[in-house]
């Protein structure tokens, strides 16, 4: 085996966190930094998403993924930052050693000074849907099937039913009707969807593609191919209502049912993990658990925007540079807990150090548990309301951003928890 | 000319077509799917039995006990996964305990060794995820578990090794007397031979028929199961088995040579022997069965289900050997549980049978081990480290949730009796079966695939037939398109 | 509700045309559209005279009246496509520069699809200069060298 090699900042993956992460960490004086990236090249999942609305916030400008990852992938090179691809991470340990293979370069170990994990998300596949029936072909994740078309140049069907109106699945609706493939109809089974409005009314609407809400898959049909499905309305406690079965011819069934983040080299690390966020619980400099391992993107919590992904990414890139600069570990520092309250879920970060909480504004990422009309978002320290801020639409599809300002903790300093929730007017 | 012609390549087919070769004997197997095992062999509990819960007296019972003494040497020469983890059959309450105690009877009438009753404390201490109202257990050390389905891609590739003929995509249509020979008509042509072998599982009573009035009817008897997430490794150490009820031996709970966890099955007589889509109904009741073992199995923790049909015969015992007005013709017939575990012993009493019928004489050439097969996955970091210098592909992850590398998925499709679909590599390599099931890898697999058989990847499928994964090539719509414009 | 009724009239004061086409009989119809601009997501109901955006209702926020007359006068859209290059993977994957008319967009997919690049190409590469007359350029978003 060869030697083990040292590293001062290592980025697992070399999508939109890492290649974000990775300027940011040079950018804050890190000098030896390496990405590892599985894929033979950067970019990550942007490659495939060849649609547009990407870098409206960082580029002021209508991109496409490719076009985003490009920018970053030429900085990337620019600052000379080396990346190492077609390489597979295999273990993380608590003590930041991490192991990966590649053809090129065998089996490798490097020490890191700090890592930054940034491996993004999978999805969640039909078997933890639990839909019964038959184990036919033709069943993709949504992503699958966006790989077959715009990486490899091959359509996954000719006649197509969509379970779940994720934005993956909506960007698909319209890619497959553009390619000549009859989109039967998009299924959710929520009453609303957890998609952009915008991808409804561009990716449906305009294909007069029906979005059927309150209704799920309840049977899979086919031997061999598929050839059908069974839907059934559902009712509010998402149960399928018998009787109200439709059956629709289909040779294809795409699954948008929602992303989770990648965290088995994590879990190794012994990085704890947030059950809400499917990511590690970090603090406000996204530092995990574990000293020195750093978590941003998709990989701490699924995003709606790419750009997002990139400022987080910074942040985490940078913070990870000084750690591997101090090279000090970190002594336990008094940190306050966050908290969902009533109304919220997946709060990120899940800890802030009680001193950067009173001396500058920290910003808190979530999602209402429902769509909220006219909600107002509640703050309290130690159960003491210290804000309060009215928000005319809350939906579970987009991120809710909350700055947290010291100027909330001039009665109230909290000790122990911040709560948040929304409630509904 | 073939000495013998076996219909059917599940693990009895194939085992006995691997130990008829321990004789100077021209053996063709053939196999309607586009792999061996392709159907009950592969959607079982994966356990074996320790043969307490057969029927004393029975064939079910004699081959349920020597088959469970065979596993270790079998699968150390086949390089399978089996552990003897032992199995536990629980009783959840008093009322049980006679129930218990018959089935501790019936395992010594069968000679099952080393079985003893233990108390709640010290069953509660074995499994602590067992329900804490459990009040006593059946202890069977010789309970196993293995991968049915690398099981019977063993034994056939072994056969093959050996000199077998084994025939994929072969659907016998009809076997026919001739001149006092067989004739056994396929989709891949018609074979002549002395002896025919009918190991066709949901199909035997069909090909029994054919050729005797000693007629039997097979009732396709639908199992259904749950797959739990890998994170729930180690949940249970033994398959736990809940007390004989009137439909097969009930809800199991066992852990999985993989690491992960099986829940199921249930039985339902149903009428089309194909017909292995799970139902909403039948996957409720398995995980609420499993549920009185397990109070704690989450929801959330269910990762993926299937079902697999059974060749259930009403007099439920195994049908062995020639048909008494069809010389020639033998039977291996209404295997169902405990087939697993008699595969072994069933092929060797069979294939003895045979040889004898045949006056055949000893294979002295007869290689009984499969070269290992090198699974990356259970490798140490050394030994990675030496496989990847030697042959750099194992340093490519195509299925990153099981860590099989493109080495392991090249050499199953090449290996004798190799992989021809995206199903079959995912049972020889596991590439698909972990948490994302193959969203990530399966177009990775799919390009292996046709690149290794030489055909497009719109001829590539899920596991034969028209179960194609691809319809169209981008180029082909853009053609269309043109022509519109 | 009153407050809605109010964003109405008041939409319905900001459109100068409507007073120039008044003394006309008029062919009024009714539209429902999704507002875009916000995730509240808002139903809009907006009456249409000749071709016009006369009325809106169903909005919450002037944003609506200004998406409305958008969408149903000018509707636009970003065209994002694949050109197939034989023998090689991934395809191209082109855009158009700018927004194009909606109802041109089928027909800038035969354009698109029609369009035979040669390589090398680098992102930001004009494949069609002039897709269907419209006067917007389809450039390529990735590298294929």
């Amino acid at each position: 085996m060869n030697a083990i090699i040292p590293i001062d900042v290592l980025i697992i993956g070399g999508g939109p966190a890492g290649l974000a992460a990775a300027l940011a960490a040079k950018a804050a004086g890190a000098d030896d930094i390496l990405i590892l990236e599985r894929e033979n090249e950067l970019g990550g999942i942007l490659r495939q998403c060849i649609h547009t609305g990407f870098g409206l916030h960082i580029f002021k400008e209508e991109l496409t993924g490719p076009e985003y990852a490009a920018r970053y992938i030429s900085d990337v090179q620019a600052q000379n930052i080396p990346a190492q691809c077609d390489t597979m991470v295999i273990d993380i340990t608590s003590d930041r050693l991490v192991t990966c293979v590649s053809a090129a370069h065998g089996l490798q170990q490097f020490q890191a000074g700090a890592i930054v994990l940034a491996m993004g998300c999978r999805e969640r596949p039909r078997g933890a849907l639990g839909i019964p029936g038959a184990r036919c072909s033709g069943i993709y994740s949504a992503g699958t099937a966006q790989r077959f078309v715009n990486l490899e140049g091959y359509l996954p069907g000719r006649r197509v039913v969509i379970l779940g109106s994720g934005d993956i699945g909506l960007i698909m609706a319209r890619r497959l009707t553009f390619a000549g493939i009859k989109v039967e109809a998009v299924v959710e089974l929520m009453p609303y969807s957890s998609g952009l409005k915008r991808n409804i009314v561009q990716c449906l609407d305009d294909f007069g593609i029906p979005l059927m809400l309150s209704h799920t898959v309840t049977a899979i049909h086919g031997k061999g191919r598929l050839t059908g499905v069974t839907i059934s309305k559902v009712d509010a406690d998402l149960k399928p209502i018998p009787g109200s079965e439709l059956h629709l011819p289909c040779d294809t069934l795409l699954l948008s049912v929602g992303l989770i983040p990648e965290n088995e080299l994590s879990r190794n690390a012994g990085v704890d993990l947030d059950a809400t966020t499917g990511g590690p619980v970090v603090d406000n400099r996204l530092q995990t658990s574990v000293p020195g391992i750093f978590a941003c993107g998709n990989v701490l919590h699924v995003h709606d925007l790419v750009d997002h992904v990139s400022v987080e990414a910074a942040e985490a890139g940078r913070q990870a540079a000084l750690a591997a600069a101090s090279r000090h570990q970190d002594e336990p520092e008094s940190a306050v807990t966050v908290r969902a309250g009533d109304g919220v879920r997946g709060i990120v970060p899940q800890r802030i150090n009680s001193e950067a909480l009173t001396t500058a504004p920290v910003k808190l990422m979530f999602r209402p548990s429902s769509v909220c009309r006219n909600a107002v978002l509640v703050v309290e320290a130690d159960g003491v309301p210290v804000h309060r801020v009215k928000k005319r639409v809350l939906t579970p599809g987009e991120m809710v951003e909350l700055s947290i300002k010291p100027d909330f903790f001039a009665a109230v300093k909290p000790v122990r928890e911040l709560c948040i929730s929304c409630e509904n007017q | 000319m073939y000495d013998i012609v076996i219909i059917g390549g599940g693990v009895i087919g194939c085992a006995i077509a691997r130990e008829l070769k321990r004789w100077q004997l021209k053996v063709a197997l053939c196999e309607r799917s586009d792999d061996v095992g392709a159907g009950a062999s592969k959607a079982n509990s994966a356990i074996i039995h320790p043969g307490h819960s057969a029927k004393p007296g029975t064939a079910m019972a004699r081959l349920n006990v020597i088959g469970n003494q065979l596993y270790d040497q079998l699968c150390q020469e086949l390089d399978i996964p089996f552990q003897r983890c032992g199995s536990l059959t629980v009783a959840f309450d008093e009322e049980e305990l006679p129930a218990l105690q018959s089935v501790y009877q019936d395992g010594l009438a069968n000679g099952v060794p080393d079985m003893r009753l233990i108390d709640r404390d010290e069953l509660l201490r074995r499994e602590p995820n067992l329900n804490p109202e459990s009040v006593a257990a059946l202890f069977a050390p010789t309970g196993g578990i293995v991968c049915p389905y690398e099981l019977t891609v063993g034994l056939a590739e072994n056969a093959a090794i050996n000199g077998a003929d084994v025939f994929l995509n072969a659907k016998v249509t009809q076997v026919k007397r001739n001149a006092g020979n067989w004739t056994v008509c396929t989709g891949r042509g018609d074979f002549d031979c002395a002896v025919v072998v009918n190991a066709a599982g949901l199909y035997a009573d069909i090909f029994n028929n054919q050729v005797s009035t000693d007629t039997m009817r097979i009732i396709p008897r639908r199992g259904e199961y749950w797959m739990i997430d890998k994170s729930f490794d180690g949940a249970f150490h033994s398959t736990i088995f809940q007390l004989p009820g009137k439909m097969g031996k009930g809800v199991l709970v066992s852990p999985t040579v993989d690491g992960a966890i099986i829940v199921g099955p249930n039985a339902e007589d149903i009428d089309d022997r194909d017909d292995t889509a799970t139902t909403r109904a039948g996957l409720e009741y398995v995980y609420q069965a499993a549920s009185r073992i397990w109070p704690a199995l989450p929801r959330r923790a269910l990762i993926t289900n299937f079902a697999g049909n059974r060749a259930h015969l009403v007099r439920h015992d195994f049908v062995l050997g020639e048909a008494p007005d069809a010389p020639g013709f033998f039977n291996a017939a209404g295997i169902e549980s405990p087939g697993l575990t008699a595969a072994p012993a069933i092929a060797r009493e069979l294939s003895a049978a045979i040889a004898k019928h045949l006056h055949a004489s000893a294979n002295a050439e007869f290689q009984p081990c499969r070269p290992p097969v090198r699974r990356f996955r259970t490798m140490t970091m050394a030994e990675r480290a030496a496989a990847i210098a030697e042959n750099p592909t194992y340093g490519r992850i195509i299925c990153r949730c099981e860590q099989v590398t493109e080495a392991e998925i090249r050499d199953c499709i090449r290996r004798p009796v190799g992989a021809r679909s995206v199903d079959a590599v995912k049972r020889r390599t596991r590439a698909g079966m972990g948490r994302c099931q193959g969203g990530f890898c399966m177009p990775r697999v799919v390009a292996i695939l046709s690149e290794e058989l030489g055909i497009s990847p719109l001829q590539v499928t899920k596991n034969g037939g028209n179960s194609t994964i691809l319809t169209a090539k981008l180029e082909e719509l853009s053609r269309e398109r043109k022509a519109e414009a | 509700m009153m407050q809605r009724r109010a964003f109405g009239r008041h939409a319905l004061g900001h459109l100068s045309h409507v007073q120039l086409f008044s003394d006309y009989p008029m062919i009024t119809m009714k539209r429902e559209i999704t507002c875009i601009s916000c995730p509240l997501g808002c139903s809009l109901e907006v009456s249409l005279a000749d071709g016009q955006v006369v009325a809106v209702t169903g909005n919450e926020c002037p944003r609506g009246v200004a998406y409305a007359r958008q969408e149903c006068v000018h509707p636009e859209r970003m065209v994002t496509a694949l050109i197939p290059i034989p023998g090689r993977t991934p395809p191209l994957s082109v855009r158009t520069e700018r927004p194009i008319p909606k109802n041109r967009i089928s027909d800038c997919l035969c354009a698109i699809a029609a369009a035979r690049p040669t390589l090398p190409i680098r992102i930001g590469d004009v494949i069609i200069p002039d897709v269907v007359g419209v006067g917007v350029a389809v450039i390529a978003t990735r590298d294929l060298l």
